[in-house]
């Protein structure tokens, strides 16, 4: 695939996610980084960028702004905050922007769910809701497909302590609600409840995510066959997704334990949660490079041939 | 000027520089630079500037460095909107350049708010050590400069065991490797770096060590214990003093610290350190009477205090001496009127 | 004059532990009277996972926050009504706001031990709401003295005005109570609480060692009524306390009438040390996980002592409950394994 048919990335935020998202895109045949900006030329994430002959920035959006033509899909990686800011910003340049952040001012989008629909609104902001979210929620979406009426559904994450980091740490409340707002939405529940654990453990445990779903009559084997079909969705853009427990019921209630091992891209294979978000990020921005080359033969031809 | 708020420190800033008429000439038509321009020091001393300017006609100019400056340039857009000070948004973890025609550089970046040094003791480090880092290699590449003022900390005397102020040349040993004290540390080796740069490099340094300042442009979340007492009176709530409230500190009204700076970069001599506070010991006991003089009712206070354990809430303010032999300053804000500008900064809705 | 200790009492919450959040309305009018009437100074009330914890991850509640605030401060007028807080299971827009309209007085924030820096913008929201913030330490017995300072110093610097560390799993010896509470009363300016419970018999002697060393604030619960082997008893507390020359403020007689009421309203059987408190009080394991592990136990025939030594092998926390069905399935399958090998 020659260089001018990938689409240019810039992603604006040089931290954990930021740098792993840098690595995927440099990883993608269909995607090339030609902006990773921060704002501190001193950061582990700038330094490595640097060291990989990524194009860097200590400006942070200004870099975007001062040469608008330098990227077509923007990943924000910063904080909810500046979010609302960089998308006022890049909304009127036209620019797509995929947020990684709890800010949720875009569609929200679960790949293994709603990527097609997602794009086919033609949103421009697509909002990556939570790492919790990313691998709770499509579970949650496929009891909901079994059963549309399902009164309470609930997703708890483990997370390692170590791959909390300040900004994780910080922003609790936003994970949670931004979260359950996704949840509810794409399970069709009629309430919802998402709860986050730091877990101190060494070593570190790997990101687990206990779903729970309240349902009078569940239908086990079809919970079963339509778990199964998601996560298989899913292992195509998060190969360390599996389930540990699957669908069971327990007292009233269906229980499904899904655990996240990462890529160790970047982030060690402990913090899944991170990597997953990545995961879903990158596949989308996939999608949105296939749409725009129109090449979907040679798409097809390219992943026989792995 | 719209607002009341900004006459009033209008008028602060002028009553600060009043009686140095030399330190003033000294600064006429000078380049200023100030890292950590959007802070508390930094917004006095851009107030100071457009005091000296709109007053004594001086042709000072201004540049503030600082990380976020959208919010600033919004709230205070008497400052920001002037046209001999320039904003600039610059992170100093990353390495920069000052204007070329900058003479007096003020480093005053860092983050003193003890909550951040706890939820991120390596940010905290990182942006205090190769933040002077970067203002001391960007300061040493102007032909032109005068002086460097780094604005460092009290804190870097250690945790002071025996009652009454403190001179520049006390200090008390601090143990290592101890997260909580991760902001003294980080201070510690700042003038270390300073040192190294004025002696290696022959760079023209001074340093400040400020104390507890107050006044208007503080942000009331900071928390300080004063800040902790004006909110509690200012929620109607009771006022919690922890231990017996008997440990002093002493609180330099804004403009004061200001102008005490821009007096350091004038009057100041290479590796000398001077003191930034007011020399008026306060109680937390007496503070809280203060403060609740502002208020009828007066606030409900409680003592919280352990009795079992020795008193350890030493005093933590400073001698003056030094400071004001060197720099000829004085302060201009007595006490009461501290407070009670403090008080009314805070209770106004902004 | 008398060494003054503050107790706080969490029966209607942790002892909601005990109950399966099952604790009724009744039984929340009844106790907040009597514990009132003898002078308690703080009642702390909620399901037992705190604010916002009613889920199947950890039990719902028969009562929501909401009727559960309402009712007890209708009924506390001189006693304090405070509320444990875990950020993670609630939030300050969702939960933490309506709490402070509902009238709590004292928010007792809590994290893991080696977790505190996830309490800082609780505690901050609730100073800046103009209440009385706590930091809580949880499952101390998992750090080392040094840490609890550490971690304890960092709650200091976001507002907290109080320490207490909780002993969740029951696993302290006096020693170790000693060595931490005077590690934490030396290094910090605000008062030191110890919450005991009582898995290895321990709970009142940790107590009393913990004031000799400094604390002032002492958590105990009516009949012990909490989670597992259950907390520190109330009023044998207040009974050693008045013996011992300490302050509570507690009228003696009426903590005395309190556990009667107790008994007849919600606690007919107060809690005694069952083989598996001992177990997870050894393993150092949460209290709070018995009744599941009993449950993952019978489900998947396996002894529910080698649940609770498996969970403390993987340092298993307290809202951890899903791990226990995993480490019963594996157990499960190595029993089978074993059988056909």
């Amino acid at each position: 695939m020659t260089q001018s048919r990938r689409i240019r990335i810039a992603i604006i935020g040089s931290g954990n996610i930021g740098t792993d998202l840098m690595l995927k895109v440099m990883r993608s045949k269909h995607l090339v980084c030609t902006l990773f900006a921060g704002r501190n030329f001193n950061s582990a994430g700038m330094k490595r960028a640097s060291q990989l002959g990524v194009p860097i920035s200590d400006r942070g959006i200004e870099a975007i702004l001062a040469d608008p033509d330098i990227c077509d899909v923007v990943f924000d990686a910063t904080s909810a905050q500046a979010h609302v800011a960089h998308w006022a910003a890049l909304d009127k340049l036209g620019k797509t922007v995929i947020d990684m952040t709890p800010a949720k001012l875009g569609e929200f989008c679960i790949p293994a769910i709603n990527a097609q629909a997602c794009l086919d609104t033609g949103s421009r902001n697509i909002n990556m809701i939570t790492c919790g979210g990313q691998s709770s929620i499509p579970i949650a979406a496929a009891i909901g497909a079994v059963h549309p009426d399902i009164e309470y559904v609930e997703v708890a994450s483990s997370i390692a302590s170590r791959s909390a980091g300040p900004a994780t740490r910080a922003n609790l409340d936003e994970y949670i609600e931004t979260t359950e707002e996704a949840l509810q939405r794409f399970s069709g529940a009629r309430r919802a409840k998402a709860i986050l654990i730091l877990n101190p453990a060494n070593p570190p445990i790997d990101m687990q995510t206990t779903i729970y779903a309240k349902i009078a009559n569940p239908d086990l084997p079809a919970i079963r066959a339509s778990v199964d079909d998601m996560v298989a969705r899913l292992k195509t853009y998060v190969p360390g997704y599996g389930l540990v427990v699957p669908p069971t019921v327990e007292g009233g209630r269906v229980v499904v334990t899904i655990k996240v091992v990462g890529a160790g891209d970047y982030l060690p294979q402990y913090a899944g949660n991170l990597d997953i978000i990545n995961c879903a990020a990158i596949a989308v921005a996939e999608m949105i490079a296939v749409a725009r080359n129109g090449a979907q033969g040679e798409h097809t031809e390219e992943r026989k041939h792995g | 000027m719209a607002d009341p708020r900004f006459a009033e420190t209008r008028q602060d800033a002028l009553a600060a520089c009043a009686h140095q008429p030399e330190v003033r000439a000294a600064l006429a038509r000078q380049h200023l630079a100030v890292t950590g321009g959007t802070g508390f020091l930094g917004t006095w001393i851009a107030e100071l500037v457009a005091a000296l300017n709109d007053q004594y006609k001086l042709g000072v100019t201004l540049d503030l460095y600082a990380r976020n400056i959208v919010e600033w340039q919004q709230k205070y857009p008497h400052l920001a909107g002037r046209l001999d000070i320039r904003v600039h948004s610059q992170d100093v973890r990353s390495s920069f350049e000052f204007a070329k025609n900058t003479n007096y550089v003020i480093h005053a970046a860092g983050i003193p708010n003890n909550r951040v040094h706890a939820s991120d003791p390596l940010r905290v480090f990182q942006t205090t050590v190769s933040g002077i880092n970067n203002a001391l290699e960007a300061a040493s590449q102007l032909d032109g400069l005068r002086r460097f003022v780094n604005v460092s900390s009290c804190l870097v005397a250690g945790s002071p065991q025996r009652p009454g102020p403190l001179t520049e040349s006390d200090y008390f040993p601090l143990p290592s490797g101890l997260l909580h004290t991760v902001y003294a540390d980080a201070k510690r080796a700042a003038e270390m770096t300073a040192a190294i740069y004025r002696s290696q490099y022959r760079l023209p340094l001074s340093t400040v060590r400020p104390f507890t300042l107050t006044g208007a442009y503080q942000e009331l979340d900071r928390p300080w214990a004063i800040n902790n007492f004006l909110r509690d009176v200012l929620t109607g709530g009771e006022i919690r003093i922890h231990g017996d409230g008997s440990a002093r500190r002493s609180y330099l009204y804004g403009a004061d610290a200001a102008w005490w700076t821009l007096a350091a970069l004038v009057n100041g001599v290479d590796g000398e350190v001077y003191n930034l506070g007011s020399a008026t010991p306060v109680s937390h006991n007496e503070l809280v009477r203060l403060i609740g003089e502002q208020v009828s009712p007066k606030p409900r206070v409680a003592l919280n205090t352990a009795p079992n354990r020795q008193q350890k809430d030493n005093d933590l303010y400073p001698d003056l001496s030094f400071t004001v032999r060197r720099l000829g300053v004085a302060e201009t804000c007595p006490l009461d009127q501290t407070i009670a500008k403090a008080y009314r900064w805070f209770a106004t809705p902004q | 004059m008398a060494k003054k200790i503050l107790i706080t009492d969490p029966t209607l919450r942790d002892g909601n532990h005990a109950v399966r959040h099952q604790l009724s309305r009744e039984a929340f009018v009844a106790y907040c009277q009597a514990a009132e009437a003898a002078r308690v100074p703080i009642l702390e009330v909620g399901h037992g996972n705190g604010l916002g914890a009613s889920s199947m991850l950890v039990g719902e509640c028969s009562m929501s926050d909401e009727e559960i605030l309402t009712v007890s401060r209708q009924h506390l007028h001189n006693s304090r009504m405070s509320i444990h807080v875990i950020p993670g299971f609630c939030t300050i827009k969702k939960d933490l706001v309506r709490a402070v309209e509902l009238g709590v007085d004292v928010f007792r924030v809590a994290s893991h031990c080696t977790e505190a820096d996830i309490t800082d913008r609780h505690i901050h929201y609730v100073r800046q709401a103009g209440k009385e913030a706590w930091g809580i330490l949880m499952m101390s017995h998992m750090a080392t003295p040094a840490t609890l300072l550490e971690e304890a110093k960092k709650m200091e610097s976001y507002g907290a005005e109080a320490i207490v560390i909780m002993d969740s799993a029951g696993a302290y010896f006096p020693d170790d109570v000693k060595e931490r509470i005077e590690t934490l009363v030396d290094g910090l300016a605000i008062p030191v609480g110890f919450h005991g419970h009582n898995n290895l018999g321990m709970a009142v002697i940790n107590s009393v060692t913990a004031v000799n060393a400094g604390a002032t604030i002492i958590d105990g619960s009516i009949r012990g009524f909490g989670a597992g082997a259950g907390n520190t008893q109330l009023e044998v507390l207040v009974a050693v306390f008045e013996r011992l020359g300490f302050d509570t403020g507690i009228d003696l007689y009426k903590i005395l009438d309190a556990a009667d009421i107790a008994e007849k309203s919600f606690n007919p059987v107060a809690p005694s040390i069952s083989p598996l408190s001992i177990v997870s009080g050894l393993a150092g394991v949460f209290s709070g996980f018995a009744k599941p592990v009993a449950r993952a136990a019978e489900e998947y025939k396996v002894d529910p002592r080698d649940i609770f030594f498996g969970l403390g092998k993987r340092n298993a926390v307290a809202g951890q409950e899903s791990l226990i069905i995993e480490v019963a399935r594996d157990l499960a399958a190595k029993n089978a394994a074993a059988q056909k090998g």
